[in-house]
């Protein structure tokens, strides 16, 4: 809020200067964003928290400073001049919603003269960044400011009988306001209406029709008391967000309106605008009740961690307008002025006294208690690992929005009728690009590899842990449980490489990285964080290509799949390079962590190494000669390594030969040529009715 | 001595001296002590010495042999190690040209940083907690007291999912998960993404990232808010800042206070980073408020909490010089790379 240091002076004579008043002020919770301007003419920006509507004006910040500055606060002049007649035959208010109206009182000025206000009163609402328009408009306005009070200035003469009615919108009203605009209304908006129509929405905008202009004589001054939660329904319904509505759903108490009506009809009668008439309306149905909240220094000092003597804290207090009687034992009565509508219980009083007292005057401690037994999170820890592997494989870690739209996983060729189904919808979207949240960690791999594919980086290896969401499917919709509504959350880690895995160099040309680039991070990520025993299997993906797809089997779960970005997608994306993709379970994962793990003895006895080369057809999988291998290997066999796929003129049309290095040890003897001979013939044998091979050599 | 084996080791160690390749020793040692050689010649025809001299000469023939034999040796191994040297220096490398290097990727930065906070609170006890990033209304707001329908939802511009759910706005909506689970004490810090319906600009994103942090006991004061704040903020961003606490607003704590610290830029001298003012806002905190207690069963009375929230991608920015947010959502690798010197 913008705030003159010389109107601000007004009200606190002895005012330290500018700089000093930001610094009191911020470090009482009126946090100073910006000053402008040089000496006298600085203007403030203050951020004016939430919960304090009462500081959204001049006089506001004024009270606030005289309070932690320790100075005098003057109030503003509301002695009225009145010389009309009496303001009852000229006006009548009923209020038909009590509940959304605490307060109405109006004022009338009769042979009124409009036209454009005083100077000094143009520039300081100039200075609070308000437009002027003529005296009438601009004392309201000018009164909002200096006390928070908004106003609204009516043309009497067009409110129909004179009659001022406060009621709900009826269904198909609507009105144009004075912005021009023509305003549908709803049954739970609160209007101002005559005794037919609508001539203001309350607390957010008057109607056109009774704006007041150069032809208007007589003038009705509202000031009311406006239920903030309506206001702040109706301002967010109608997307209309005044300086009267902030302040209404900010809160105002019933006080301020004959406070902001007076000060509006002395400013009237003093800068000649017409005639005052003799006294207000006032319909005052929602009477304030008084607030009144037990202290009890010795719980103030507790939750403060300082001992302030209870004096002290009632000096705090009543510089800040509070009332507090006298010391019952150890407590005290403490009277809550009503423009603090933010401190309802004793721990606001604690802030009240810790923020005068100075919270840097509180000394700094730690916890005292005994820190609690802590379970470590076992997934923080795999996570952590499964980071440091991946970096050291060469990939770099994303973070990527969840966000993504029904036109992306289209993209990715997702079934539509999957994503209808596991879609988590947002309902208020900002843009169409994130309408939905992802139910896979692809659509955003995908995206970083396309935005960098675009920035001419085409050797990309990445990875990601983070959700994905499907939408849950509760078997009962009336289901009581609103935690089952809630969606199925995951945990998927994600791999993508594209391009080159390692900068070639001027010894060695490094390959683009392939399908087996990808199945190779997965071993060794597996290995390294104790996952044995799964299996790859050929699988399909709509997003990847149909040839080149494997999904990850542990026991009968799926862990994840890994394969070929479709090159399909590849083209449309404007990908220059392969993609290869991949994404894993992380709570299956976990779950088939082996945790009882042992160090091996280390082989004491030598081992025999003995290579073979086996010609197969083309379409047995290399999976199954290895199983036969290790089939006939009568335990002797520690290691099988394939070091060779060769197709070409060397085996026969339709075929591969696929060259093993088997490694034979055993863990008591060393082995000899005579007792490993068997074993390999039996391997070799095995392998010829198993899967038709026939061994070159 | 003989004068003839003194007349073979002088010949002999002239040209052994002499020689610099080893199959030119090799061809000395053969005319020395070859098969023919003079020395093995010289011992054969000892019977033309008369016999008492014989064994004489035999001696000093066979010390000459040794001796002949070591010179040999002696040279076969200097000249064997300047052959070596000779062919080390042959194999010399240029030693700038560029290594080859294993590829090794980098840490994101808000890893890197959720990482060390996590370090920092862990010297304090605090446990790793998270939550659905998809919150039940109630969690995210109701039981942090801010209720449906009410002014206070203005602080913040929320995604929602259904009526009763939304994209939480913040991690502390955990808090009330972990309060209604779990009996004091407590300390934990939760990580997460948070989310809020601002279109992307350099400083705004509408998912980030946030760190909560909770303690719930006996006696917790104002006080230790300042303190475990200003620990991490010593220990995060260098033990020489400077902290501040200012009070301030948040539904779910009373006091609040905002904790600002000294300008990593310019250290309060006043720059354009921190608006001239010589502070950084960096996170808000407060004791739990006694609304707040109640709603998860607990007495304000017997117990008092501690809360603070801070964004991640703020601090990141700031630890960083990263100065638009947006480049931690991008993930260009030009970016991401650069943080793998960072540990």
């Amino acid at each position: 809020m913008l705030v003159p240091y010389k109107w601000l002076a007004e009200y606190v004579p002895g005012l330290p200067p500018p700089g000093d008043v930001a610094e009191a002020l911020t470090l009482s919770g009126t946090a100073c964003e910006s000053m402008t301007g040089e000496g006298e003419d600085v203007v403030f920006d203050f951020e004016i928290t939430h919960d304090r509507a009462d500081c959204l004006n001049i006089f506001g910040i004024a009270r606030e400073a005289a309070a932690v500055l320790g100075l005098e606060l003057k109030h503003p002049d509301l002695v009225v001049n009145e010389e009309g007649h009496a303001v009852d035959g000229l006006a009548t208010v009923k209020i038909i919603s009590p509940d959304l109206c605490r307060r109405y009182v109006a004022r009338v000025v009769t042979e009124a003269n409009i036209r454009p206000s005083p100077e000094w009163m143009q520039e300081r609402l100039i200075s609070c960044g308000i437009r002027p328009i003529n005296n009438v408009v601009d004392i309201t306005n000018y009164v909002m400011l200096e006390l928070g009070q908004p106003l609204h200035a009516f043309d009497l003469d067009r409110i129909r009988e004179r009659t001022i009615v406060v009621r709900r919108a009826r269904s198909g009203e609507s009105i144009e306001t004075i912005d021009g605009e023509t305003r549908e209304l709803s049954e739970d908006m609160l209007v101002i209406a005559n005794n037919r129509s609508p001539v203001a929405i309350a607390g957010v905008m008057g109607g056109i029709d009774t704006e007041v202009d150069e032809s208007t004589t007589q003038v009705l001054i509202e000031a009311a008391a406006f239920d903030s939660v309506s206001v702040w329904r109706t301002s967010r319904a109608l997307k209309m967000r005044t300086e009267a509505s902030i302040r209404f759903s900010g809160g105002v108490w019933p006080e301020n309106a004959r406070l902001g009506v007076d000060r509006a009809a002395a400013l009237m009668a003093e800068l000649k605008v017409g005639k005052v008439a003799e006294g207000r309306v006032d319909e005052y149905p929602g009477l304030e009740t008084p607030v009144y909240i037990r202290l009890r220094p010795a719980r103030v000092n507790r939750l403060l961690g300082i001992t302030i003597d209870q004096d002290e804290m009632k000096l705090i207090l009543m510089r800040l307008g509070f009332v507090l009687d006298e010391w019952n034992g150890d407590s005290c009565r403490v009277l809550v002025p009503n423009h603090r509508m933010d401190v309802v219980q004793e721990e606001d009083l604690v802030e009240e006294i810790a923020r005068v007292y100075g919270y840097d005057k509180i000394p700094p401690t730690i916890p005292k208690g005994v820190p609690p037994e802590i379970q470590l999170n076992p997934e923080r820890g795999l996570v952590s690992k499964v980071g440091e592997v991946l970096r050291g494989s060469g990939l770099t870690e994303v973070n990527t929005m969840t966000f993504t739209s029904e036109a992306a996983c289209r993209g990715l060729r997702l079934p539509e009728e999957d994503t209808e189904r596991l879609k988590v919808k947002i309902k208020n979207p900002i843009t169409g690009e994130h309408t939905m949240l992802r139910t896979t960690l692809l659509v955003s791999l995908v995206d970083v590899l396309a935005r960098n594919a675009s920035r001419q980086r085409d050797d990309v290896a990445i990875y990601e842990v983070g959700k994905v969401f499907q939408r849950q499917r509760v078997e009962k919709a009336e289901e009581a449980d609103k935690e089952a509504h809630l969606p199925h959350e995951r945990k998927m880690i994600g791999l993508a490489l594209m391009g080159k895995l390692q900068e070639s160099t001027w010894g060695n040309q490094t390959p683009d990285a392939d399908f087996f680039h990808m199945k190779g991070v997965i071993e060794a990520l597996f290995e390294s964080i104790g996952i044995s025993g799964y299996r790859f299997e050929k699988t399909t993906h709509p997003s990847l290509h149909p040839g080149r797809t494997a999904k990850v089997v542990i026991g009968g779960e799926d862990i994840g799949y890994l394969g070929e970005l479709h090159p399909v997608i590849n083209e449309t994306l404007g990908l220059k390079k392969g993609a290869y993709l991949a994404e894993l379970d992380l709570e299956t994962l976990l779950g088939n962590v082996q945790t009882d793990w042992e160090v091996k003895q280390l082989p004491r006895f030598p081992a025999v190494t003995r290579d073979i080369a086996v010609v197969v057809q083309e379409d047995v999988e290399s999976g199954r000669v290895e199983d036969k291998i290790w089939e006939a290997g009568a335990g002797l066999v520690e290691r099988v390594n394939l070091f060779d796929v060769y197709f070409g003129p060397q085996v026969p049309p339709g075929h591969k030969s696929l060259a093993y290095s088997i490694t034979y040890r055993s863990l008591d003897r060393t082995l000899t040529d005579e007792e490993v001979e068997p074993v390999h013939a039996g391997i070799v044998e095995n392998l010829t009715s198993g899967v038709g091979a026939s061994i070159r050599s | 001595m003989d004068e003839k084996a003194k007349k073979i080791i002088s010949e002999a160690r002239k040209s052994i001296e002499s020689v610099v390749k080893l199959p030119e020793l090799e061809e000395i040692r053969v005319k020395y002590l070859g098969k023919k050689g003079e020395v093995t010649q010289a011992l054969r025809s000892l019977g033309e010495y008369p016999e008492d001299e014989r064994p004489v000469v035999g001696r000093f023939l066979n010390e000459a042999r040794e001796t002949v034999k070591e010179m040999i040796e002696a040279r076969r191994s200097h000249i064997a190690a300047i052959d070596l040297e000779n062919k080390l220096k042959a194999e010399d490398l240029d030693i700038t040209l560029p290594g080859k290097r294993p590829s090794l990727g980098a840490r994101h930065p808000v890893s890197v940083v959720y990482e060390e906070l996590e370090r920092i609170f862990a010297h304090l006890g605090f446990e790793v907690l998270e939550g659905p990033d998809v919150e039940l209304d109630y969690n995210n707001f109701e039981a942090l007291n801010v209720p449906k329908n009410h002014p206070s939802r203005d602080i913040q511009d929320t995604f929602y999912i259904t009526d009763e759910s939304v994209l939480r706005t913040h991690t502390t909506c955990v808090d009330i998960r972990i309060m209604k689970n779990r009996k004091p004490p407590i300390r934990a810090i939760i990580p997460g993404k948070v989310y809020r319906s601002d279109a992307s600009d350099p400083s705004h994103l509408p998912v980030f990232h946030q760190l909560d942090g909770l303690v719930v006991e006996e006696g917790i004061t104002f006080g230790d808010v300042k303190g475990v704040l200003g620990m991490f903020a010593h220990e995060f961003f260098g033990p020489d800042t400077d902290v501040r606490f200012r009070p301030s607003y948040f539904p779910f704590t009373e006091p609040s206070a905002e904790m600002d610290v000294s300008c990593v830029i310019c250290h309060g001298s006043g720059c354009r980073l921190c608006k001239h003012t010589g502070w950084l806002e960096i996170l808000g905190s407060g004791l739990l408020h006694p609304r707040v207690l109640r709603e998860v069963g607990y007495d304000p009375e017997e117990v008092s909490g501690l809360a603070f929230g801070m964004g991640i991608d703020r601090v990141t920015m700031l630890k960083y010089g990263i100065d638009d947010i947006r480049l931690l959502a991008e993930n260009d690798m030009a970016f991401n790379q650069q943080f793998i010197h960072v540990w």
